[in-house]
């Protein structure tokens, strides 16, 4: 993926040529995603939300239930107060780091439920990783 | 499961076209599941439902750039 360049830009504040490029927005979510209320994050570094700004608006809004979706490994621990109940699915690819993060969760009480609809991931993680996610939840939306 | 709109807020998570679109770097690793599993028109569901039922909504955006390269993902792959 990091040979691949990924989400790849020229410089962090860079915008040459960013429409329609890999970073940007699909264009059939832009009118759910600009529509003047929805927030978005500052980039996160690696995987998980510890290196963006994802918590401070959890903490910030009072709101403890994040509902999540698509790709993700959220250390769920360090949210104050633990969320008390977390709607998770991702890509297969990188499913199991996920559960394993959000094995956390369910250490701290959280209930997990995951969407299976929107899961995607490469060949074998694909079927494994919801799997072994599902072993972690309690709910599974289709 | 019981969740109140009121403090739940929906996580959006690289809903980018690097890996939903078919020109995008990752379409060879994930474009067979994201076609098969109508990953595009569900996530837009569940924009849509979201923002009706008014759900807060954050989404996540993911960014690469040459700085976190150099600086956090090559040594991370490194080791």
């Amino acid at each position: 993926m990091l040979e691949g360049k990924e989400f790849w830009r020229p410089g962090p504040l860079d915008l040459d040529g960013f429409s329609g490029s890999g970073a940007d927005w699909l264009e059939c979510y832009k009118p759910f995603i600009e529509d003047g209320k929805t927030v978005v994050v500052s980039p996160h570094k690696v995987w998980g939300p510890q290196t963006n700004d994802l918590n401070i608006f959890y903490r910030r809004d009072d709101m403890p239930t994040p509902v999540e979706t698509f790709r993700h490994s959220l250390s769920v621990s360090s949210l104050q107060p633990p969320p008390s109940a977390l709607v998770a699915c991702g890509q297969g690819l990188r499913q199991s780091t996920m559960g394993e993060g959000h094995r956390s969760g369910s250490n701290v009480g959280t209930e997990i439920a995951q969407i299976s609809v929107v899961d995607i991931g490469p060949g074998r993680c694909r079927v494994t990783a919801p799997d072994r996610f599902t072993g972690l939840t309690g709910t599974t939306w289709t | 499961m019981k969740f109140h709109k009121n403090d739940t807020a929906v996580v959006v998570i690289d809903p980018q076209n690097v890996v939903l679109s078919e020109k995008g770097v990752s379409w060879g690793l994930v474009g067979d599941s994201v076609k098969g599993n109508n990953t595009v028109e569900n996530l837009a569901r569940l924009f849509r439902a979201a923002k009706e039922q008014g759900f807060g909504s954050s989404s996540l955006l993911t960014i690469f750039t040459p700085q976190t390269r150099r600086g956090s993902l090559e040594g991370l792959s490194r080791r």
